[in-house]
């Protein structure tokens, strides 16, 4: 497939922005929206996730619930078709927690790659694949080139990857469609947690929502939270766009 | 072994075993498939000494049938052929009971109770006296049947043929007749010959030996080229090749590649071994290389479909990805979860290949809710510092790897126990904690010495 991707140093950063949008929508999935179920939709810039893209998901601490969020997510994005592909970097990745969330394990692989390069290599493979609907697992160092390059798999693939990473990674160039960040709130038992865009391809961030995993694993906009009072538009966030600079490598035709 | 020279039989209860060693036995069940998959790949050893080999799949797995009948006069006698396959066993590692006779079901007799390990027995064809003496047990019977023969008092082949045929049938049924009859060669038993390993086989040598790189990769791709146009003629795909390659010394390794589909196209055969030769490279000057299909499988190219979402399911670009990664991670790091029903955490669940045999779909163990487990758990639970309100109640605060985490909720305790004679006594409180931050963890309290772990993370 041609394509072109050497964006000139001289564009500005609108004009680098539409090529990027209308570049990918000429993408044979590009149309196409995966849903997460029409609580979370409503959170996401694009109302839904869009095939052939990355989402970040970040979180501050161990124990803060992205990657339980991310999961759950990824359980509805499945639903429609597809396997849930799983990198599984540290080998910790919890089986019966994953059913509980409500997926068929016989719709999962797991895949337990021994180094960070292994284990993007996996990522890669697998968002290349069209089988895969979701690719999840956490991803902290990943160089912009190499960002670059699985943004290009899951738009070759017309897949999804969720990429688990830390808090501290936003001030990175990034090729995510957005990111959102996740933070468990203190209840007492029940898994409720606050959702905030903190990066978006479009520059809208600062929104926020509560949503609540209930006991069959659904995701559920959480009554408590305050609609209005939260619903904060920011500014343009410029560190949403990738570095001018930023060359894709090649692709191996491997 | 070593539980053998303890006292441990086969078909002792587990308790009773456990109580001759001096410490804990590691218990794993019996995998007959497992059983099954080895007999085979022991048949490919034997091929010397039968054109036909057939495994045993009855009520245990544990016999390979050599058919000898035009083979004895190149051994010299049935002793000769029956001490040189005892000498194979032996050098391959195994402790092998073999027997002649002249059907299966003696043969299976005599192994089993008149040979000794090494020693082969041998039956001459019409012999009935040594087989009549027997237990009742060497009729290959269920071991229900075999009990309620001894409770009658039946105890050797000789009583059981001395009761009337249609008393046998009308009391333990019609298969008691059969094997009877198939010990005493009085009925035919047919057996499944396994197919010979290398019905699709390619080869390249030279006497100028080639070194790793493109003219390695150009004699593979050519033996590809042959063996996948041999499968192709007969519609078949490989699903396992075993790559073999000669050194110029004569040493030679081999290279294994096992596919979740069959595949017939050369060219992504090519890539998955030279995926597979990145790995673990080949060294040395090769002069030699053998492809064999040790398995193929039927294989018809599927129809495109012409839409684009038909291709979001293609079953075979799935297989295509977890070949590609099991060849470059290594097989057993790509692989699908199956639950098991243990309560032990670490023991709930496997990891299953995806590249073999999709697992049978078990019952389910009832499923926790998504706040009772965690989606990380650490391999190792890490010891952590806990102040609890009272001592055996409630975690109060934790702290790990100094830093201090508050807790504003504990939910257990859940106790999780596993029973000694599953290897390691686990006795565990389980308390899922949520921090004043908002972050939930799972933490236990081992009861018997009331230290506290750190065991996953609702991440």
């Amino acid at each position: 497939m041609p394509r072109k991707r050497s964006p000139s140093a001289a564009e500005s950063l609108p004009a680098l922005r539409e090529a990027l949008l209308s570049r990918s929508e000429r993408g044979a999935f590009a149309a196409a929206t995966v849903s997460c179920g029409a609580e979370l939709d409503r959170a996401w810039p694009q109302g839904g996730l869009r095939r052939g893209s990355l989402v970040e998901w970040l979180g501050e601490t161990e124990g803060c619930g992205w990657g339980t969020f991310a999961f759950a997510a990824a359980c509805q994005a499945t639903a429609e078709g597809g396997a849930l592909a799983i990198v599984d970097r540290e080998g910790t990745f919890f089986p019966p927690a994953a059913a509980a969330l409500g997926i068929d394990l016989t719709e999962i692989v797991v895949v337990r790659p021994a180094s960070d390069r292994e284990a993007l290599w996996a990522f890669d493979q697998a968002l290349r694949c069209p089988a895969v609907s979701v690719v999840w697992g956490r991803v902290e160092s990943l160089p912009g080139r190499a960002y670059r390059r699985l943004q290009l798999s899951a738009e070759e693939g017309g897949t999804i990857g969720f990429l688990l990473r830390s808090t501290r990674t936003l001030s990175q160039p990034s090729w995510c469609d957005f990111a959102v960040g996740v933070r468990a709130l203190p209840t007492g038992g029940d898994l409720r947690y606050r959702l905030e865009i903190m990066r978006s391809r479009d520059g809208i961030t600062g929104r926020s929502a509560d949503f609540e995993i209930d006991d069959d694993g659904r995701i559920r906009t959480s009554d408590s939270h305050d609609e209005n009072a939260l619903h904060l538009v920011s500014a343009v966030d410029d560190s949403a766009s990738p570095r001018r600079s930023e060359r894709t490598g090649d692709e191996k035709s491997a | 072994m070593r539980a053998s020279q303890a006292g441990v039989k086969q078909g002792m209860p587990i308790a009773e075993a456990a109580s001759l060693l001096d410490r804990p036995p590691t218990l794993q069940p019996t995998d007959k498939e497992g059983d099954l998959l080895a007999l085979q790949e022991l048949v490919e050893r034997f091929e010397r000494f039968s054109p036909k080999i057939s495994v045993e799949n009855d009520l245990v797995a544990e016999s390979l049938f050599l058919e000898i009948g035009g083979v004895v006069r190149i051994f010299g006698s049935e002793e000769r052929l029956a001490q040189e396959v005892s000498n194979v066993a032996k050098e391959l590692g195994y402790r092998a009971w073999i027997a002649v006779a002249d059907c299966v079901g003696a043969a299976w007799a005599a192994s089993r109770y008149l040979a000794q390990e090494n020693e082969p027995a041998l039956i001459r064809s019409g012999e009935r006296e040594p087989l009549l003496a027997l237990p009742i047990e060497a009729l290959r019977l269920a071991e229900k049947t075999a009990l309620a023969f001894r409770k009658l008092g039946v105890e050797t082949i000789r009583q059981a043929a001395a009761i009337p045929r249609d008393a046998i049938k009308a009391r333990f049924g019609e298969e008691i007749l059969t094997r009877l009859d198939q010990l005493l060669a009085r009925r035919p038993e047919p057996t499944q010959a396994v197919a010979p390993a290398s019905e699709f086989f390619a080869k390249w040598s030279s006497e100028y030996p080639i070194r790793q790189g493109q003219e390695l990769a150009a004699a593979i791709a050519a033996l590809l080229d042959r063996l996948a146009g041999e499968l192709r003629e007969r519609d078949r795909g490989l699903v396992e090749l075993l790559c073999t390659f000669v050194e110029e010394g004569g040493a030679s390794f081999e290279r294994g590649l096992r596919l979740c589909e069959p595949v017939a196209s050369p060219r992504d055969l090519a890539r998955l071994l030279a995926l597979e030769l990145e790995r673990s490279p080949v060294r040395g000057a090769i002069g030699e290389i053998r492809l064999e299909a040790i398995e193929t499988a039927k294989f018809l190219p599927r129809q495109r479909d012409l839409f684009a979402s038909g291709s979001h399911r293609d079953p075979t670009k799935l297989g295509e990805l977890l070949d590609r990664l099991g060849s470059r991670l290594g097989r057993e790091n790509v692989v699908r979860p199956v639950l098991v029903d243990d309560p032990v955490p670490e023991r709930s669940f496997l990891l299953v290949p995806v590249s073999a045999r999709k697992p049978r779909r078990r019952k389910p163990p009832a499923l926790p809710s998504p706040r009772q487990r965690p989606i990380r758990l650490l391999v190792e639970p890490k010891s952590i510092r806990v102040i609890a309100t009272v001592p055996d109640g409630s975690p109060h605060v934790f702290s790990l790897s100094s830093k201090r985490h508050e807790i504003l909720a504990a939910e257990g305790p859940e106790r999780i126990e596993a029973a000694w004679w599953r290897g390691q006594t686990i006795r565990r409180d389980y308390w899922r904690v949520e921090t004043t931050t908002g972050a939930r963890f799972w933490v236990f309290r081992r009861l018997q010495d009331g230290a506290w772990f750190l065991h996953g993370y609702f991440a």
